[in-house]
């Protein structure tokens, strides 16, 4: 076809050779520690390397899950994860429809300096940001980990958009018939907004059950902390069992890897809208 | 005097009185709407960006009253070896992840660009370490990277060369830092490269082949310069993603003295500022390594917006 870079069949296994040998450099970790976690901690450290178990060593996720205690920081990080994505969508969906179909004083600019808040980098509100979690008794808290983190100026750039694009005459028959905003909100173009909340929700996991800085800062309690810390505290106090450590961070890695797989449209078109949006 | 009114008021126009409610009315929706966000990030954004920028300017620590000190902090930075060896490495771990995050990242997409079978599959294949979590992934390459059992090792002494020291060798270190950070974005950027690609307009690319245009002229004339746009917004996200990493040196090189990688070889700005900040004590200090770092993204990003009107084109 025109316009195409490989035109040869020669060509064309070449790529198909390079595109496989590339996705294995990206996949081959994961399986690697996957197998890794069901080594005893002799066979994971053995010299020339074995890819697979001899016997497969379940209870190594038994273990993990009570020590650290990582049982109790993976439900913390779901528990965490679960409230800031809602308070994304809510947020967001109020927010984005607010400046998306409503006029009033102070819209645009409001809107873009909201957009430059994402200019500032989170390193720059971590100290005072610390010094008022002790002023207000969160140090220590899941609520330090959720509250100050449900706003999002993504979110609202995202739902904005999104409903930028809705034709004017739906809300103009709503409000003739006397529907008052809010209700037009909720019964109209929330449930309109459901490929836009879906995308937001698949990020906003991400960036909760990822998240690190954060939690490493402000919670030093072993049974308050979040799973990221789990494994580095994993690796501190049982470096020598690699085995284990596998384990933990399988546990790290899975739940999102499973969001991905179920939510990979939302994913890949969101960023790959972002890209576009940004020319 | 109704006649004033009328004659005043645009044709068709509500009578003003009923306008002005109406107006009202829409603005108190609005901002009753907007009043938990503004609420928010007055709070948690606002407050915190004034306080933070008010303790750059003291000697400021964890208990006790901060006293103010000018300028000294900043001075006192500039001064510092550390200081500078944290600039140097996040220098130089973002020069090169931006090369090997990208090229990379443009070339697959290239190719993921052709009718391949099963291009689907391998985007998400891509995709995967992207979405890791960081510190889980980090781990993992610690793992692989270690110079005794360590997987990376093993296939280099297949290949005939000595093991590598990534993690326990000054001199590699910071090297183990790029290629799990590269190794992380690539997938992002390729989809990023893969969209910009498929909205190049097709015949443009037939009527290159229509003046005998060969495959490397049709890229060089075509697709670099219709990409541009794409290519700019991947370099400056990039860009402004690598000199704030902090995940992947914290997870890969802390060690019980609290160095971040060998001799600090892995320390890059915001570790060093969470060091000083949490373990050092210094909240001042901290503070204004903090706005030093947000001040250098704002020049880097201010030029890097300037330098694109030569480059960039936009249809």
């Amino acid at each position: 076809m025109v316009g195409d870079i490989l035109r040869r069949p020669w060509e064309r296994a070449l790529a198909y050779v390079f595109l496989v040998v590339t996705s294995l450099i990206m996949v081959f970790p994961f399986i690697f520690m996957f197998a890794s976690s069901l080594k005893t901690s002799a066979e994971v450290v053995q010299v020339p390397p074995k890819l697979f178990p001899a016997v497969l060593q379940l209870g190594n996720y038994v273990e993990v899950l009570g020590i650290v205690p990582l049982g109790t920081q993976l439900l913390n990080t779901v528990i965490v994860t679960v409230f800031v994505v809602v308070g994304w969508v809510l947020t967001s969906v109020l927010a984005g429809y607010a400046f998306a179909r409503l006029t009033f004083p102070g819209r645009d600019t409001l809107f873009s300096i909201y957009l430059g808040t994402l200019m500032v980098p989170f390193a720059v509100l971590i100290v005072p940001m610390y010094r008022m979690m002790i002023w207000l008794s969160w140090v220590d808290t899941l609520t330090a980990l959720i509250v100050p983190w449900i706003f999002t100026a993504y979110g609202t750039f995202l739902l904005r958009q999104f409903f930028i694009s809705i034709p004017k005459d739906l809300e103009e028959a709503a409000l003739m018939d006397g529907a008052g905003r809010w209700s037009i909100l909720f019964r109209i173009f929330m449930p309109l907004a459901r490929p836009a909340m879906a995308t937001l929700a698949t990020f906003g996991f991400l960036y909760a059950w990822n998240s690190f800085l954060w939690p490493l800062i402000i919670i030093s309690s072993p049974e308050k902390k979040v799973i990221t810390q789990g494994v580095v505290d994993l690796q501190s106090l049982y470096a020598a069992r690699v085995d284990l450590i596998m384990a933990g961070s399988t546990l790290a890695v899975l739940p999102t890897l499973l969001i991905f797989l179920l939510a990979q449209r939302y994913f890949i078109e969101g960023v790959a809208t972002a890209g576009l949006a940004g020319r | 005097m109704s006649k004033q009114i009328q004659a005043t008021a645009a044709p068709g126009a509500m009578p003003r009185r009923a306008m002005g409610a109406k107006a009202l009315r829409e603005t108190i929706d609005a901002y009753s709407m907007l009043l938990p966000t503004i609420i928010g990030v007055g709070i948690f954004f606002a407050v915190p960006l004034l306080i933070s920028l008010y303790l750059s300017f003291t000697d400021a620590r964890l208990f006790g009253d901060p006293k103010f000190v000018g300028l000294n902090n900043y001075i006192r930075a500039l001064s510092d070896p550390i200081f500078w060896r944290a600039m140097g490495n996040t220098f130089v771990f973002s020069v090169a992840t931006l090369v090997l995050s990208t090229v990379p990242a443009l070339i697959l997409a290239l190719l993921l660009n052709e009718k391949l079978f099963g291009r689907s599959f391998f985007r998400v294949l891509y995709f995967i370490p992207v979405v890791a979590s960081v510190v889980g992934v980090s781990l993992l390459w610690r793992y692989l990277l270690n110079i005794d059992f360590g997987f990376v090792n093993y296939a280099i002494k297949l290949m005939g060369f000595e093991p590598i020291p990534w993690l326990t060798s000054p001199t590699w270190g910071l090297m183990s830092v790029i290629i799990v950070f590269s190794w992380k974005t690539i997938g992002y950027n390729m989809v990023i490269f893969l969209a910009g690609l498929q909205s190049v307009p097709r015949q443009l690319y037939e009527a290159a082949s229509l003046d005998g245009a060969s495959r490397w002229r049709q890229f060089t004339n075509i697709t670099l310069p219709m990409l541009s746009p794409t290519t700019f917004f991947v370099l400056v996200t990039t860009l402004i993603n690598c000199l704030q990493v902090f995940d992947v040196p914290i997870a890969l090189g802390l060690t019980r003295g609290n160095t971040v990688g060998p001799a600090d070889s892995m320390l890059t700005v915001v570790p060093l500022l969470w060091r000083e900040a949490f373990i050092g004590s210094r909240q001042g200090y901290a503070s204004t390594l903090a706005w030093i770092l947000f001040l250098i993204i704002m020049v880097i990003t201010v030029v890097q917006f300037r330098a694109s009107n030569r480059w960039v084109n936009y249809d």
